[in-house]
Protein backbone atom coordinates (compact mmCIF):
# COMPACT_ATOMS: atom_id res chain seq x y z
CA UNK A 1 0.00 0.00 0.00
CA UNK A 2 1.12 3.58 -0.54
CA UNK A 3 1.97 6.08 2.20
CA UNK A 4 -0.93 7.48 4.20
CA UNK A 5 -1.66 10.96 5.62
CA UNK A 6 -1.88 9.32 9.06
CA UNK A 7 1.38 9.24 10.99
CA UNK A 8 1.87 7.35 14.23
CA UNK A 9 4.04 7.00 17.30
CA UNK A 10 3.88 3.21 17.53
CA UNK A 11 7.61 2.62 17.41
CA UNK A 12 8.29 5.22 20.16
CA UNK A 13 5.43 3.93 22.30
CA UNK A 14 6.73 0.37 22.01
CA UNK A 15 10.10 1.43 23.37
CA UNK A 16 8.47 3.56 26.06
CA UNK A 17 6.54 0.47 27.14
CA UNK A 18 9.54 -1.62 28.16
CA UNK A 19 10.77 -2.20 24.62
CA UNK A 20 7.66 -4.12 23.71
CA UNK A 21 8.29 -6.35 20.68
CA UNK A 22 6.32 -6.03 17.48
CA UNK A 23 4.97 -9.54 18.05
CA UNK A 24 3.72 -8.70 21.55
CA UNK A 25 1.92 -5.63 20.25
CA UNK A 26 0.50 -7.63 17.34
CA UNK A 27 -0.82 -10.29 19.72
CA UNK A 28 -2.40 -7.68 21.99
CA UNK A 29 -4.08 -5.90 19.08
CA UNK A 30 -5.12 -9.07 17.26
CA UNK A 31 -3.11 -8.42 14.10
CA UNK A 32 -0.05 -9.90 12.42
CA UNK A 33 3.48 -8.65 13.07
CA UNK A 34 3.74 -7.71 9.40
CA UNK A 35 0.84 -5.28 9.88
CA UNK A 36 2.69 -3.67 12.80
CA UNK A 37 5.70 -3.30 10.49
CA UNK A 38 3.52 -1.71 7.77
CA UNK A 39 1.97 0.64 10.35
CA UNK A 40 5.34 1.73 11.71
CA UNK A 41 6.58 2.34 8.18
CA UNK A 42 3.57 4.57 7.53
CA UNK A 43 2.37 2.32 4.72
CA UNK A 44 -0.96 1.37 6.21
CA UNK A 45 -3.70 3.45 7.84
CA UNK A 46 -5.65 1.28 10.30
CA UNK A 47 -9.40 1.12 10.72
CA UNK A 48 -10.89 3.08 13.60
CA UNK A 49 -11.38 -0.13 15.58
CA UNK A 50 -7.75 -1.19 15.15
CA UNK A 51 -6.59 2.31 16.08
CA UNK A 52 -8.51 2.00 19.36
CA UNK A 53 -7.13 -1.49 19.99
CA UNK A 54 -3.55 -0.28 19.48
CA UNK A 55 -4.11 2.72 21.74
CA UNK A 56 -5.64 0.39 24.36
CA UNK A 57 -2.56 -1.87 24.15
CA UNK A 58 -0.40 1.14 25.12
CA UNK A 59 -2.92 2.48 27.64
CA UNK A 60 -3.16 5.86 25.92
CA UNK A 61 -5.68 7.73 23.78
CA UNK A 62 -5.98 7.30 20.04
CA UNK A 63 -4.61 10.79 19.36
CA UNK A 64 -1.49 9.94 21.36
CA UNK A 65 -0.81 7.15 18.86
CA UNK A 66 -2.09 8.52 15.55
CA UNK A 67 -1.87 11.98 14.04
CA UNK A 68 -3.52 13.17 10.87
CA UNK A 69 -1.08 15.08 8.68
CA UNK A 70 -3.39 17.81 7.45
CA UNK A 71 -2.60 18.57 3.83
CA UNK A 72 -3.40 22.09 2.69
CA UNK A 73 -5.42 22.23 -0.55
CA UNK A 74 -3.34 23.31 -3.53
CA UNK B 1 21.96 -12.65 0.42
CA UNK B 2 20.53 -15.22 2.84
CA UNK B 3 17.07 -13.73 2.55
CA UNK B 4 17.12 -14.33 -1.21
CA UNK B 5 18.21 -17.98 -0.92
CA UNK B 6 14.69 -19.11 -1.84
CA UNK B 7 15.25 -17.69 -5.34
CA UNK B 8 17.48 -20.69 -6.13
CA UNK B 9 14.25 -22.65 -6.37
CA UNK B 10 13.15 -20.61 -9.40
CA UNK B 11 15.29 -22.85 -11.63
CA UNK B 12 13.68 -26.20 -10.66
CA UNK B 13 10.28 -24.44 -10.67
CA UNK B 14 10.84 -23.34 -14.27
CA UNK B 15 12.08 -26.82 -15.20
CA UNK B 16 8.85 -28.23 -13.74
CA UNK B 17 6.74 -25.74 -15.70
CA UNK B 18 8.71 -26.56 -18.88
CA UNK B 19 8.08 -30.27 -18.36
CA UNK B 20 4.38 -29.53 -17.96
CA UNK B 21 4.12 -27.30 -20.99
CA UNK B 22 6.69 -27.90 -23.72
CA UNK B 23 7.72 -31.55 -23.69
CA UNK B 24 5.83 -34.56 -25.08
CA UNK B 25 3.38 -36.11 -22.61
CA UNK B 26 5.36 -39.33 -22.21
CA UNK B 27 9.06 -40.14 -22.28
CA UNK B 28 10.44 -43.64 -21.60
CA UNK B 29 7.14 -44.55 -19.98
CA UNK B 30 7.15 -41.61 -17.56
CA UNK B 31 4.29 -39.08 -17.51
CA UNK B 32 6.28 -35.84 -17.89
CA UNK B 33 3.28 -33.65 -17.11
CA UNK B 34 2.75 -35.21 -13.69
CA UNK B 35 6.54 -35.23 -13.12
CA UNK B 36 6.68 -31.50 -13.94
CA UNK B 37 3.75 -30.83 -11.65
CA UNK B 38 5.54 -32.70 -8.83
CA UNK B 39 8.76 -30.75 -9.39
CA UNK B 40 6.90 -27.43 -9.17
CA UNK B 41 5.25 -28.60 -5.92
CA UNK B 42 8.59 -29.59 -4.34
CA UNK B 43 10.39 -26.43 -5.52
CA UNK B 44 7.65 -24.14 -4.16
CA UNK B 45 7.75 -26.07 -0.88
CA UNK B 46 11.54 -25.74 -0.54
CA UNK B 47 11.39 -22.02 -1.50
CA UNK B 48 8.85 -21.40 1.26
CA UNK B 49 10.93 -23.39 3.73
CA UNK B 50 14.04 -21.33 2.86
CA UNK B 51 12.05 -18.09 3.15
CA UNK B 52 10.70 -19.15 6.58
CA UNK B 53 14.26 -19.72 7.93
CA UNK B 54 14.83 -15.98 8.13
CA UNK B 55 15.11 -14.50 11.57
CA UNK B 56 11.68 -13.99 13.10
CA UNK B 57 12.35 -10.32 13.83
CA UNK B 58 13.53 -9.62 10.30
CA UNK B 59 11.31 -7.01 8.66
CA UNK B 60 11.38 -9.08 5.50
CA UNK B 61 9.76 -12.14 7.09
CA UNK B 62 6.57 -13.15 5.36
CA UNK B 63 3.11 -13.47 6.90
CA UNK B 64 0.90 -16.52 6.41
CA UNK B 65 -1.51 -14.66 4.12
CA UNK B 66 1.40 -13.52 1.95
CA UNK B 67 2.81 -17.05 1.77
CA UNK B 68 -0.59 -18.37 0.68
CA UNK B 69 -0.77 -15.61 -1.90
CA UNK B 70 2.67 -16.52 -3.32
CA UNK B 71 1.67 -20.18 -3.57
CA UNK B 72 -1.57 -19.21 -5.36
CA UNK B 73 0.42 -16.92 -7.69
CA UNK B 74 2.86 -19.69 -8.63
CA UNK B 75 0.12 -22.27 -9.17
CA UNK B 76 -2.24 -20.06 -11.17
CA UNK B 77 0.75 -18.97 -13.28
CA UNK B 78 1.80 -22.59 -13.89
CA UNK B 79 -1.79 -23.61 -14.75
CA UNK B 80 -2.24 -20.67 -17.13
CA UNK B 81 1.04 -21.47 -18.90
CA UNK B 82 0.12 -25.14 -19.11
CA UNK B 83 -3.35 -24.56 -20.60
CA UNK B 84 -2.03 -21.90 -23.00
CA UNK B 85 0.64 -24.34 -24.22
CA UNK B 86 -2.01 -27.01 -24.89
CA UNK B 87 -4.42 -24.84 -26.92
CA UNK B 88 -3.43 -26.45 -30.24
CA UNK B 89 -4.01 -29.92 -28.77
CA UNK B 90 -7.41 -28.82 -27.42
CA UNK B 91 -8.38 -27.31 -30.80
CA UNK B 92 -7.74 -30.65 -32.51
CA UNK B 93 -9.60 -32.77 -29.93
CA UNK B 94 -13.08 -33.92 -30.87
CA UNK B 95 -14.09 -35.00 -27.38
CA UNK B 96 -13.07 -34.19 -23.85
CA UNK B 97 -11.90 -37.80 -23.34
CA UNK B 98 -8.98 -37.13 -25.70
CA UNK B 99 -7.72 -34.59 -23.17
CA UNK B 100 -7.43 -37.06 -20.28
CA UNK B 101 -3.62 -36.60 -20.05
CA UNK B 102 -4.03 -32.85 -19.73
CA UNK B 103 -6.75 -33.33 -17.13
CA UNK B 104 -4.40 -35.49 -15.04
CA UNK B 105 -1.76 -32.74 -14.96
CA UNK B 106 -4.34 -30.12 -13.98
CA UNK B 107 -5.74 -32.33 -11.21
CA UNK B 108 -2.21 -33.15 -9.94
CA UNK B 109 -1.39 -29.43 -9.89
CA UNK B 110 -4.61 -28.54 -8.04
CA UNK B 111 -4.03 -31.31 -5.47
CA UNK B 112 -0.45 -30.06 -5.00
CA UNK B 113 -1.78 -26.54 -4.44
CA UNK B 114 -4.38 -27.65 -1.88
CA UNK B 115 -1.90 -29.89 -0.01
CA UNK B 116 0.81 -27.22 0.08
CA UNK B 117 -1.62 -24.51 1.25
CA UNK B 118 -3.03 -26.68 4.04
CA UNK B 119 0.47 -27.75 5.19
CA UNK B 120 1.63 -24.12 5.29
CA UNK B 121 -1.46 -23.15 7.28
CA UNK B 122 -1.02 -25.99 9.78
CA UNK B 123 2.70 -25.34 10.27
CA UNK B 124 2.23 -21.62 10.78
CA UNK B 125 2.93 -20.47 14.33
CA UNK B 126 1.15 -17.15 13.78
CA UNK B 127 -1.59 -16.62 16.34
CA UNK B 128 -3.52 -14.35 13.98
CA UNK B 129 -3.84 -15.94 10.54
CA UNK B 130 -5.50 -13.02 8.71
CA UNK B 131 -6.11 -9.46 9.83
CA UNK B 132 -7.74 -6.35 8.40
CA UNK B 133 -4.75 -5.42 6.23
CA UNK B 134 -4.88 -8.84 4.58
CA UNK B 135 -8.60 -8.29 4.02
CA UNK B 136 -8.01 -4.89 2.45
CA UNK B 137 -5.24 -6.20 0.19
CA UNK B 138 -7.55 -9.07 -0.80
CA UNK B 139 -10.35 -6.64 -1.69
CA UNK B 140 -7.97 -4.64 -3.88
CA UNK B 141 -6.75 -7.85 -5.52
CA UNK B 142 -10.37 -8.86 -6.18
CA UNK B 143 -10.98 -5.54 -7.94
CA UNK B 144 -7.90 -6.08 -10.14
CA UNK B 145 -9.02 -9.66 -10.80
CA UNK B 146 -12.52 -8.48 -11.75
CA UNK B 147 -11.07 -5.97 -14.21
CA UNK B 148 -8.81 -8.67 -15.68
CA UNK B 149 -11.70 -11.10 -16.23
CA UNK B 150 -13.72 -8.35 -17.95
CA UNK B 151 -10.81 -7.50 -20.23
CA UNK B 152 -10.02 -11.11 -21.15
CA UNK B 153 -13.64 -12.13 -21.79
CA UNK B 154 -14.33 -8.99 -23.86
CA UNK B 155 -11.04 -9.65 -25.72
CA UNK B 156 -12.18 -13.21 -26.46
CA UNK B 157 -15.63 -12.03 -27.59
CA UNK B 158 -14.14 -9.39 -29.88
CA UNK B 159 -11.66 -11.92 -31.31
CA UNK B 160 -14.49 -14.35 -32.03
CA UNK B 161 -16.67 -11.61 -33.48
CA UNK B 162 -14.05 -10.22 -35.85
CA UNK B 163 -12.27 -13.42 -36.89
CA UNK B 164 -12.79 -14.45 -40.53
CA UNK B 165 -14.84 -17.61 -41.07
CA UNK B 166 -11.83 -19.78 -41.96
CA UNK B 167 -10.10 -18.84 -38.69
CA UNK B 168 -13.24 -19.54 -36.65
CA UNK B 169 -12.91 -23.25 -37.51
CA UNK B 170 -10.05 -23.32 -34.97
CA UNK B 171 -12.41 -22.12 -32.20
CA UNK B 172 -14.19 -25.39 -31.43
CA UNK B 173 -16.71 -25.40 -28.52
CA UNK B 174 -14.16 -27.38 -26.49
CA UNK B 175 -11.50 -24.77 -27.18
CA UNK B 176 -13.81 -21.88 -26.27
CA UNK B 177 -14.66 -23.66 -23.00
CA UNK B 178 -10.94 -23.94 -22.21
CA UNK B 179 -10.30 -20.34 -23.25
CA UNK B 180 -12.97 -19.22 -20.78
CA UNK B 181 -11.33 -21.34 -18.06
CA UNK B 182 -7.98 -19.82 -19.03
CA UNK B 183 -9.51 -16.33 -18.73
CA UNK B 184 -10.62 -17.18 -15.18
CA UNK B 185 -7.18 -18.48 -14.24
CA UNK B 186 -5.41 -15.47 -15.79
CA UNK B 187 -7.75 -13.14 -13.87
CA UNK B 188 -7.00 -14.99 -10.66
CA UNK B 189 -3.25 -14.82 -11.41
CA UNK B 190 -3.50 -11.07 -12.02
CA UNK B 191 -5.27 -10.57 -8.68
CA UNK B 192 -2.64 -12.61 -6.83
CA UNK B 193 0.14 -10.71 -8.63
CA UNK B 194 -1.33 -7.39 -7.52
CA UNK B 195 -1.60 -8.62 -3.91
CA UNK B 196 1.99 -9.95 -4.06
CA UNK B 197 3.16 -6.54 -5.27
CA UNK B 198 1.29 -4.79 -2.43
CA UNK B 199 2.71 -7.17 0.23
CA UNK B 200 6.22 -6.77 -1.16
CA UNK B 201 5.84 -2.99 -1.29
CA UNK B 202 4.71 -2.93 2.36
CA UNK B 203 7.86 -4.80 3.42
CA UNK B 204 10.31 -2.54 1.52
Amino acid sequence: MTGTPVSNQIRRLRFDNGEMTQQTLADQAGITRQTVIALEAGKYAPSLELAFRLAHAFGVGVEDVFQWQIQSPT
Amino acid sequence: MERLSWMWMLLPFLVGVLLMTTTPNRWIGADLGVLGSSITLVSVWIALWLASRQREESPSSVSLAEKENWVALFYTGALALFIASELDVIAQASSVYQLAGMGKVIVATLIGWIVLSSVIRQRSSQRVKHDERDGELQRRADTVSHTAICVTVIGLAVTLGFSPANRLAWFTPLLIAHLLMLALIVASFTGHASAAWAYWNDRR
